[in-house]
């Protein structure tokens, strides 16, 4: 590795972070140039934290197949557009954007302690192509496998130093227990969010472990407020109001445990279909990584943290056995980062002699990601606005304009037969095109059920399954139908969306159209669902 | 130096020390024979295509065949050896070509495994205990892939054993020159290593890979030079051998055989979609995961697990591209992987009780060199574990489901179909779109194959293109490609079930009905066949009854008059 004087490392570094923030303001003003760009299903976390704050029980009055930390964490975003009058699509990616800066930050905050160090600049490449990869999130923008990768990120950087593993980090300089700790407690924010999530942390620690076994890196102030964090959300399960609880432990968790497998795919389908190239790009890094460790191990700690990162998320996305894209983002962000490693591995051992020539190439290369980016970013813009057209969000109660294309195809018809103060009912095993249009107009979920998962999955289990205690799922299958009864009854939902396939036919051959929808008339098809008016 | 003495350590040591890996190498045959009448459905393809072969049949011309003519050469000796047995009472089923099989691989399981005990005698000695470890390893590793026994995966992960071997007992530090015995044993590990490896086009820059990882860990540039020399001269046989071949064969091979089965990697197939549709190799995975972790963490023993993580990751690569689904072609990735696994977790507890020896105070210090080699035992008794599960998980679903419900509405088992329908020696034709079951479940019951298509695949795979209107320069061919070829599919079909009929038709109900429906069989069909009943593969798609398809079940026409045939 090049010995580096202090100054050409400050210039280094401070590249790093410019190129960073600017890559942060492309994220911005995406997000503030598309201010209606929703996805489904972060959309419907909204929802339920929309409920949550107009005082509906999660599992009780508002029904979702997750556990509850992401609707909490959705809280945020709807109380910034409620206090500051944004559409709530906006907020959403801007909270997002601020998390990710949050991250960036705190991460250059701990390399600080690596000033003068060659495998710290390395690390502060990795966390310009981690903002790279988020400045461009779209459709996996805030789920929760990206949340779990913006609050992890700095942990794991954290964890590495502790340990020490490249050969000149070994008298790195220490690290404050205020930083420290509120990385810990981010990290425990995220990982609790799924239980799987633990899995790829503890491997990348056992990754560290092995290169430098040695137990003091255990014994930090991070890894304890991780432990805390993780401890107290487990804990407040237990000062749930008990409704809630056994809505989620007696009556979410079964239908989903049996029913888990409507969802998933062959593990062929996961592996050598619409994610093949992800794969093959993880195998190729592998395999190069590997030459390099050949080449000289001891300098490839890094490289071998960001691939144990992508391997043991490539082993959660097949443990979950669903094909859904945003279970492979942190796949894919361990392959970037990876590549940025062994990239940044490459450049450092071929100038190994040439301290002015490394700091210039580094700076080169921060700064083209950054315009790079921004160049994108503006030829986006501008083949957006000779391609769409404008859309005045005046109709949706927003000041400002959006491209057509932001607006879900269900708005215009929620629009045209609702007011704001309707209600409007989805039955579909599709979060789209409920959410985001619901989001986007305004308007509250007509049931408990914002979409018809449970509902399916009860019908799946009901029919397909065997070898299992039938009736007490069947006795679900009736409870869930006349739960959807009572809404519509209840809300009046003045626009019921039932999906052509398959959700029609379950529910034909549950009666429910004869039983629910006698105050309802068919008014029309369209976006594959079918479209139910309240006759009065 | 002596005879008695190998790098001045007695040889009766040497011996001594490998003791244990010659007592597990007969552990490993003693419960691979226990197996040894199964084949792995490529096996039984390959078996299939070599027996035409023998019979004056040629490849890709004769009969469809869409992989290297190496694979078909390896398998002669297996066919010629059980016509031995053909004179035996009883011969004339699929338990011959199964047995002769098993004993082939045996013979070329232990040509490896002495191999690798000689290329330990003449090591420098000063690798310690490493040697016995990774044999060890290797010896285990084969486990767990008894119904997998001697596919071309195999074959190849025991080819390049020698190579990986040598490098794994070498030393950083070793003398330039290397001595005349490493030197010799490096150039026929090599060769091993390419002759095997050639048995498998994705398989082919293998060596090369591995001797370049060894290269950079022993410092040594001159064993690049060698490896690409190696691979270089096998590129040149197998590129001479394709020019030598008949100008039929290689006419059809370029003009539309390599093209079909080239779609595989271009054309997605929906019939892989769903739970139950392809064997769950999930744990390949996570060994895989678990075995990477290792690697990337072994600072002292890099010189064996890199080159071995190198192999698994090709491995997983060379499934991933395949699209197969059969455990077949996970082999050579999921063997390096265990490997790995073995090596990495012993390596991994002996240093916690080197580093932290207050975890193992439970355990007497004199007997805490023990703990990684117990720690080992029950690795392996997961290994074993897989093949048993599936095996006892196959026994029970053929039981309950031949005297349940399915026995009731009429269904029997494939096997049994095939058994009841026909006679030994017979011709028997089982038509589903994909290689397994027809390959291996004719073989084992010892029914002749159909002429031209040995399995039912091609079709399945221009049905796929098809339906999917591909167009054929999507796959680089002209317009109708797609077309055509599913035209000279349906002729050769037409011909080879007019010519000469099979005494029993075991067609899968949905994508082979209908192409049997679209492309004018019905009635042919009809006047020649009656509809017996219908047959299930029972299986709970884990070996040694493994598929890739929705497992439709199968319908049973056998010939109205067996005069009827020439």
């Amino acid at each position: 590795m090049p010995a580096l004087s202090s100054r050409a490392w400050d210039l280094s570094y401070w590249a790093a972070v410019f190129g960073t923030a600017v890559l942060t303001l492309v994220a911005v003003i995406s997000a503030l140039t598309h201010p209606m760009l929703g996805q489904p299903d972060q959309c419907m976390y909204l929802s339920m934290a929309d409920l949550l704050l107009a005082g509906r029980l999660p599992y009780v009055d508002c029904f979702d197949n997750n556990p509850p930390l992401i609707i909490y964490l959705s809280v945020i975003p709807m109380v910034v557009a409620k206090l500051t009058a944004l559409p709530a699509t906006l907020a959403f990616a801007l909270c997002v954007h601020v998390l990710a800066a949050v991250s960036a930050v705190l991460s250059f905050w701990l390399l600080r302690s690596t000033r003068g160090k060659v495998s710290g600049l390395l690390i502060c490449l990795s966390v310009l192509v981690f903002a790279w990869f988020n400045a461009f999130q779209e459709m996996d923008l805030g789920q929760r496998e990206h949340i779990f990768t913006l609050a992890v990120f700095p942990y794991l950087l954290l964890r590495f130093l502790r340990y020490r593993i490249e050969p000149d980090l070994s008298d790195s300089g220490k690290v404050g227990a205020i930083s420290a700790c509120f990385t810990g407690l981010l990290a425990g924010v995220g990982i609790s969010l799924k239980h799987y999530f633990l899995i790829i942390v503890l491997m990348v620690e056992l990754a560290c472990f092995l290169r430098r076994p040695c137990g003091r890196p255990l014994l930090q102030m991070e890894v304890a407020a991780c432990l805390a964090a993780i401890t107290l959300y487990l804990l407040h399960f237990l000062f749930l109001p008990p409704p809630m609880l056994s809505g989620f432990f007696g009556f979410v968790l079964p239908i989903y445990a049996r029913g888990y497998d409507y969802y998933t795919n062959s593990f062929l389908f996961n592996l050598a279909t619409y994610w093949r190239p992800d794969f093959l790009q993880l195998g190729i890094v592998s395999l190069l990584a590997l030459f390099l460790a050949a080449a000289s191990f001891e300098i490839t700690g890094l490289l071998s943290l960001f691939l144990t990162f992508a391997w043991s998320s490539a082993l959660v996305f097949f443990l979950a056995g669903q094909a859904w894209q945003y279970h492979l983002l942190p796949v894919r962000l361990g392959t970037c980062l990876s590549l940025s490693a062994g990239a940044g591995l490459l450049l450092a051992c071929l100038l190994r002699k040439q301290e002015k020539y490394f700091s210039l190439v580094f700076v080169l290369v921060c700064m083209t990601i950054a315009c790079h980016s921004a160049l994108t970013l503006q030829q986006r813009l501008q083949s957006e606005e000779e391609q769409h057209e404008r859309f005045d969000m005046a109709f949706l109660g927003h000041k400002g304009t959006c491209f057509d294309y932001e607006v879900s195809p269900a708005v215009a018809t929620i629009i045209a037969n609702t007011r704001k103060t309707d209600t409007v009912l989805f039955i579909s095993t599709a979060m789209a095109p409920g959410y985001p249009s619901m989001i986007q107009t305004e308007r509250r979920p007509g049931s408990r059920f914002i979409h018809a998962m449970p509902l399916v999955v009860l019908d799946y289990v009901v029919t397909s399954k065997s070898g299992f205690d039938r009736p007490r799922f069947q006795k679900m299958e009736e409870q869930v139908l006349s739960w959807y009864g009572e809404d519509i009854a209840g809300f009046k939902p003045r626009l019921i969306f039932i999906q052509l396939s398959p959700m029609a036919g379950v529910l034909q051959k549950l009666n429910f159209q004869k039983r629910f929808l006698g105050a309802y008339e068919l008014i029309g098809e369209d976006f594959g669902m079918q479209i139910w008016r309240r006759k009065d | 130096m002596s005879s008695s003495s190998v790098a001045g350590r007695p040889l009766r040591q040497i011996k001594k020390e490998q003791r244990p890996a010659v007592v597990l190498a007969f552990v490993v045959v003693l419960f691979q024979s226990a197996f040894a009448l199964n084949l792995s459905p490529t096996t039984a393809y390959q078996l299939s295509a070599a027996a035409a072969v023998l019979n004056g049949a040629v490849p890709f011309v004769s009969f469809y065949f869409d992989e290297l003519p190496t694979q078909i050469m390896v398998r002669l000796p297996e066919v010629l050896l059980s016509r031995l047995w053909q004179y035996w009472p009883g011969g004339n089923c699929g338990a011959p070509l199964a047995l002769s099989h098993y004993l082939l691989t045996l013979v070329y399981q232990f040509f490896v495994f002495a191999f690798c005990l000689r290329i330990w005698r003449r090591s420098s000695g000063r690798a310690g205990g490493r040697p016995l470890l990774y044999l060890l390893a290797l010896l285990g590793a084969q486990l767990p892939f008894v119904f997998q026994l001697g596919c071309v995966q195999h074959l190849v992960f025991l080819g390049l054993v020698p190579l990986v071997f040598w490098g794994a007992v070498s030393e950083s530090g070793e003398a330039e020159p290397l001595s005349s015995g490493r030197r010799q044993d490096f150039a026929l590990a090599l060769l091993t290593a390419s002759a095997a490896a050639s048995l498998s086009l994705p398989c082919l820059p293998l060596p090369f890979l591995i001797v370049s990882a060894q290269a950079s860990l022993l410092a040594r540039p001159s064993l690049f030079a060698w490896g690409g020399l190696a691979f270089s001269m096998v590129l040149l046989l197998l590129f001479g051998g394709f020019q030598l071949m008949p100008p039929s064969c290689a006419s059809e091979l370029t003009q539309w055989i390599l093209t079909l089965r080239g779609s595989v990697y271009k054309v997605e197939n929906m019939m892989v979609f769903g739970i139950g549709t392809s064997p769950d190799r999930r744990d390949f995975i996570y060994c895989l995961t678990a075995s990477l972790l290792l690697a990337f963490g072994s600072g002292r023993e890099r010189l064996g697990m890199i080159p071995l993580a190198v192999v698994a990751v090709w491995g997983f690569l060379v499934y991933t591209v395949s699209y197969s689904g059969l455990s077949d072609f996970l082999v050579l990735g999921y063997m390096s992987a265990l490997v790995l696994l073995f090596c990495g977790s012993f390596c991994f507890v002996e240093m916690l009780t080197r580093v932290f020896p207050r975890l193992f105070v439970a355990v007497k210090r004199e007997r805490r060199s023990l703990v990684p080699w117990l720690v080992l035992l029950l690795l392996w008794f997961g290994a074993v574990a897989m093949p048993v599960r599936g095996s006892l998980m196959l026994t029970s679903q053929i039981r309950d489901e031949g005297a349940g419900a399915l026995a009731d509405c009429g269904y029997i088992d494939l096997r049994r179909a095939i058994e009841e329908n026909s006679a030994p020696g017979e011709r028997v034709f089982l038509l589903n779109g994909r290689l397994a079951p027809a390959c291996p479940e004719l073989l084992l019951s010892g029914r002749q194959h159909f002429s031209y298509f040995l399995s039912g695949e091609p079709l399945g795979l221009v049905s796929n293109l098809v339906r999917q209107k591909v167009d054929g320069l999507w796959l680089a061919r002209h317009s109708q490609f797609v077309k055509e070829t599913d035209e000279l599919l349906a002729g050769r079909l037409r011909v080879d079930l007019e010519n000469d009929p099979p005494v029993c038709l075991l067609v899968e109900g949905g994508e082979m009905e209908d192409y049997l429906t679209d492309h004018g069989f019905r009635k042919w069909l009809v006047d020649r066949y009656e509809l017996k009943g219908f047959a299930r593969y029972i299986s709970p798609c884990l070996a040694p009854r493994e598929f890739c398809d929705w497992n439709w079940d199968y319908n049973i026409y056998c010939l109205k008059s067996r005069k009827g045939r020439p």
